[in-house]
């Protein structure tokens, strides 16, 4: 069984009088098997976000349906999907979004402590995280204390920290230094390594280069994807570069290898 | 191109209709309040029919003052927010190629807008409402006073004059903003991040002493001299308490709270805590002076109609005949041979009073039931008790201390004279009465008076004391007693003894009259023998009088004036204070908008988060609330003491006055906190469900 299924998904965003439609997504499918890392580009406007919402059942689908684990989404109500939310999902987002009133440490507890999980055991969960993204040192500080790299690092501990069923990334380097993309998405390949499936919605071939399999995204179609198989880092980045030419140039799928 | 300023100004001024206007609200709230004060510092009405009104329109006229203050420091930081919020688009406007110049003249534009709107709603309302309270202080205090129409120009004048002040000054303020940030700042609406609040022991516990003390001193107070010595004190020691345990306390025990695991890794606890904390940290100035504030209106209010539902009771139980006209004999501390009685001296004294009276009366129309006289020594006396000699001994004094006591001497022929009860003392025996149960408990020890040590007497106490009670009843010492001699002679012994030569001796001739004319009859005697007082003239004794009914019209003024004053000073208070709170709210709602976004994102319910965001608004409106109570509580024992001088309003009705007082003020603070935690809400929910999550 796949991790997640996304099925004949459909997004039709109506403007407020009722005037335009737009579509956002049409006929979108897809799957993603368990322990993979999948990277999704595309650019602006080209739906991404909209699927990465739905996924995130932050917005729901006109048609269509997703199946996570077994699970078909719209099968839950407004209270479940929170609980959903912070125990199947782990999210890592552009802006970091930590709470400033809060030290790191209860930033990344916060799905826990919402869960109502034991102090022992939260504190058991960090050990072994805080080491692998090496955050030992930052966790009683605050967030306006520590720079953005610190910051990312401390949103993906509070993605994984849940054991989540997959950790959904929304441009996870966008507001990061060369330095701390790679220190970032070298944490993500470990993470994965380690079983953890991820989706990644990126901008950055170099990010994307870094994930088992490229899907590429125009005008609310999965239009193209690749896969790593065996190349290294620089060949992988390579096809990438060549596929999202290939998008610009001509609008034609580009040969698969 | 005129036109495109004030087009823009307009324009954003209906884009951003939520802040401004509550701004507008704000101003014209703050102009309302200082035109009423101005309005009554200046009514006519006032100054020249309420006893005491000059005195009271001079606090009043400092009011103003402390009022445009009040109203410069809320306005401009309320303006700082506003200018905070609409940097964004002033921004765009620099982007999309308007000069600082422009920008400075659109910003001014929608604040003279916005002023003017305020002023000239503000005038409008404030007419009305100062008309109103006019009405009302006529209505309450007196019969027939004209009441008019006109509009108080000075009022009127000041309070636009400071509100142009107050908009010159923001507008100067937003203008070195506008001039000293960068353009492209404005766009970026970055959220610093707020140092976590740090935990203040020392401060926490000194608040805590002081209000511990504070309290002490109230429930131990034990008479009402004691309780006005102390009175201020304690309430400086409470207010202190007050702002330190608000301030230190509560991040204190916040960070206590948080440091035990268990109890704050609770969903409930985890979110409830630390945005405590941070709203703390903002507002716990504001939270404890509206704390003060209300507890400072409610001890007033409740203490006011306590006083007045009595007020007629009380002048009853003070004056128990309709008029006294007190003629001092003499008063001259140096020459202790004044003292005596029956002299020839005092015969003119009674001759001249008792023709006096009765021009007087006649020319109101006014005749006696029975008019008889009587004499009375008075001065403030020391009285130590030796519990192990069992005597008790007087000497007059005039430094406070827990022993003075205003000292009435008599005989008691006039005791018989004017209360028609022969005490049968013996030539050694001296009735006592007093107000003081420290004092009469003492009954059967030994009397001494000053340094006299050969006349002895003993201790009688006397259960009445109603005709000769009088106009002793507010007294700053710490009771009366009175002295009932067997004679003449030995009460002028017994004052030459005790008397130090620190302090005046009053030997006064008291006439008490009754009478059943009518009211106008008693209050034109009063007024017209008060006018004849002249001390220049030397054909008139040194003689006032005592008109009961006018008395008691004068205290009711006066003290309606000094609490309505009080009163009006302290809700204006507490409503700029929770209008403040409110402002702070509002803008607060939207940063924490942001924060709770990420929550829902991480999963918490929306219910999960309006429960949050409803407790914690809760908290901040009720803890001033529920602090404030527990203060008027516990100054309950310290003012029901104060009280005590005024007559006869007894613990349990103040009580029950207190209750009512209280409830209705939560019930209408309660109303203010659903309006504003309802628009916060909204606020919240609508911020971050308008929001992009991805």
């Amino acid at each position: 069984m796949s991790k997640l299924e996304v099925k004949n998904l459909k997004k039709v965003y109506t403007t407020r009088f009722g005037g335009n439609k737009v579509t956002a997504l049409q006929n979108v499918n897809f799957t993603i098997e368990d322990g993979e890392f999948v990277a999704i580009m595309g650019e602006s406007g080209s739906g991404k976000t909209t699927l990465l919402n739905i996924i995130a059942t932050l917005d729901k689908p006109t048609e269509g349906e997703i199946i996570l684990e077994g699970n078909s989404l719209s099968s839950f109500k407004e209270k479940n999907l929170a609980t959903f939310r912070r125990e199947k999902l782990g999210f890592v987002f552009q802006d970091f979004n930590l709470l400033d009133n809060f030290s790191l440490k209860d930033n990344i507890f916060l799905p826990l402590v919402l869960a109502g999980m034991k102090v022992e055991e939260m504190e058991n969960r960090l050990i072994p995280i805080a080491k692998a993204l090496g955050i030992e040192e930052l966790l009683d500080k605050y967030p306006y204390e520590v720079s953005g790299g610190q910051k990312q690092r401390i949103a993906v501990a509070r993605a994984i920290i849940t054991n989540p069923d997959m950790v959904l990334a929304d441009e996870p380097t966008g507001a990061l230094d060369s330095r701390s993309t790679d220190e970032l998405l070298k944490q993500f390949v470990n993470i994965n390594k380690n079983g953890q499936t991820i989706l990644m919605v990126t901008h950055s071939v170099k990010a994307a280069s870094k994930a088992g399999r490229v899907l590429f995204i125009k005008d609310g179609v999965v239009f193209h994807q690749i896969y790593r198989g065996n190349s290294s880092d620089i060949e992988f980045y390579k096809k990438i570069s060549d596929s999202l030419t290939a998008l610009i140039g001509d609008g034609q799928s580009p040969v698969m290898d | 191109m005129r036109h495109i300023y004030r087009d823009l100004a307009l324009n954003s001024l209906s884009k951003n209709k939520a802040i401004y206007i509550p701004y507008i609200i704000a101003i014209i709230t703050m102009y309302v309040i200082t035109y009423s004060i101005a309005a009554l510092a200046s009514d006519r009405y006032i100054r020249e029919n309420l006893m005491g009104g000059s005195n009271l329109q001079m606090i009043m006229t400092m009011g103003i003052f402390i009022m445009f203050n009040v109203a410069v420091l809320f306005l401009f930081s309320i303006n700082r927010f506003v200018d905070k919020k609409r940097k964004k688009e002033l921004g765009i406007y620099g982007i999309l190629g308007l000069e600082k110049r422009h920008i400075r003249r659109v910003a001014s534009i929608e604040n003279g807008i916005v002023y003017s709107i305020s002023v000239v709603t503000g005038t409008v309302i404030s007419i009305v409402i100062s008309k109103l309270l006019q009405l009302i202080i006529i209505k309450s205090l007196s019969e027939n006073v004209d009441f008019d129409w006109s509009v108080n120009i000075f009022a009127t004048l000041i309070t636009v004059i400071m509100f142009l002040i107050i908009f010159v000054v923001t507008q100067v303020d937003s203008t070195i903003s506008i001039q000293r940030t960068n353009l492209l700042d404005y766009m970026k609406e970055k959220s610093k991040g707020e140092k976590q609040p740090k935990s203040k022991w020392f401060t926490a516990i000194l608040g805590l002493i002081l209000l511990a003390a504070g309290y002490i001193m109230s429930f131990t107070s034990s008479s009402a001299g004691a309780a006005l010595n102390f009175f201020f004190f304690a309430v400086a020691l409470v207010i202190f308490g007050t702002l330190f345990l608000f301030q230190a306390g509560t991040i204190t025990l916040l960070n206590a709270l948080k440091k035990n695991k268990d109890y704050y890794y609770q969903t409930k606890h985890f979110i409830s805590i630390s945005g405590i904390l941070f709203r703390m940290k903002r507002n716990a100035s504001d939270l404890a002076t509206i704390c003060v504030f209300s507890t400072m209106f409610l001890v007033t209010m409740s203490a006011a109609i306590s006083l007045y539902v009595t007020m007629n009771k009380t002048v009853d139980s003070w004056y128990l005949k309709d008029f006294f006209f007190v003629y001092s004999c003499s008063s001259e501390k140096e020459d202790p041979n004044s003292y005596v009685g029956g002299t020839a001296a005092e015969s003119d004294v009674i001759a001249t009073a008792m023709a006096e009276i009765k021009e007087y009366s006649d020319e109101a129309n006014l005749t006696f039931d029975d008019l008889t006289y009587y004499h009375e020594y008075n001065s403030f006396s020391e009285i130590t008790i030796d519990d192990n000699a069992r005597t008790l001994n007087c000497t007059s004094s005039d430094t406070y201390n827990f022993n003075l006591f205003d000292a009435f001497y008599i005989t008691a022929d006039c005791y018989k004279k004017a209360n028609g009860v022969d005490l049968g003392l013996k030539a050694d025996e001296i009735g006592v009465y007093s107000d003081s149960i420290d004092l009469i408990k003492n009954a059967g020890f030994n009397v001494t008076f000053g340094s006299d040590s050969e006349s002895v007497y003993k201790f009688t106490k006397v259960d009445n004391m109603p005709e000769i009670y009088l106009g002793s009843a507010i007294t700053i010492s710490n009771g009366t007693v009175y002295f009932i001699f067997p004679d003449e002679e030995s009460v002028i012994k017994a004052l030459r003894a005790s008397d130090d030569h620190s302090v005046a001796v009053y030997n006064d001739l008291i006439f008490a009259g009754t009478t059943s004319s009518s009211k106008s009859s008693q209050v034109m005697l009063a007024d017209n023998f008060d006018e004849g007082l002249n001390f220049d003239k030397e054909d008139k004794t040194i003689g006032y009088c005592i008109g009961k009914y006018a008395t008691a019209k004068d205290i009711v003024g006066l003290y309606s004036g000094i609490y309505f004053v009080g009163i009006f000073l302290s809700l204006a208070f507490i409503t700029v204070t929770v209008l403040n709170l409110y402002f702070k709210q509002l803008f607060e709602g939207y940063e924490d908008a942001s924060g709770f976004a990420i929550m829902r994102k991480v999963g918490l319910t929306k219910k999960e988060i309006k429960k949050s965001i409803n407790s914690q608004v809760l908290l901040m409106f009720f803890l001033p609330l529920v602090v404030a109570i527990i203060h008027t509580f516990a100054a309950f024992p310290m003012v029901s003491k104060l009280l005590k001088p005024f007559g006869t309003i007894s613990p349990i009705k103040y009580f029950g006055i207190l209750m009512i007082v209280v409830l209705i003020f939560s019930v209408i603070y309660s109303i203010a906190y659903l309006c504003t935690g309802r628009v916060y809400s909204k606020l919240v929910n609508g911020a971050y469900s308008s929001r992009k999550v991805f």
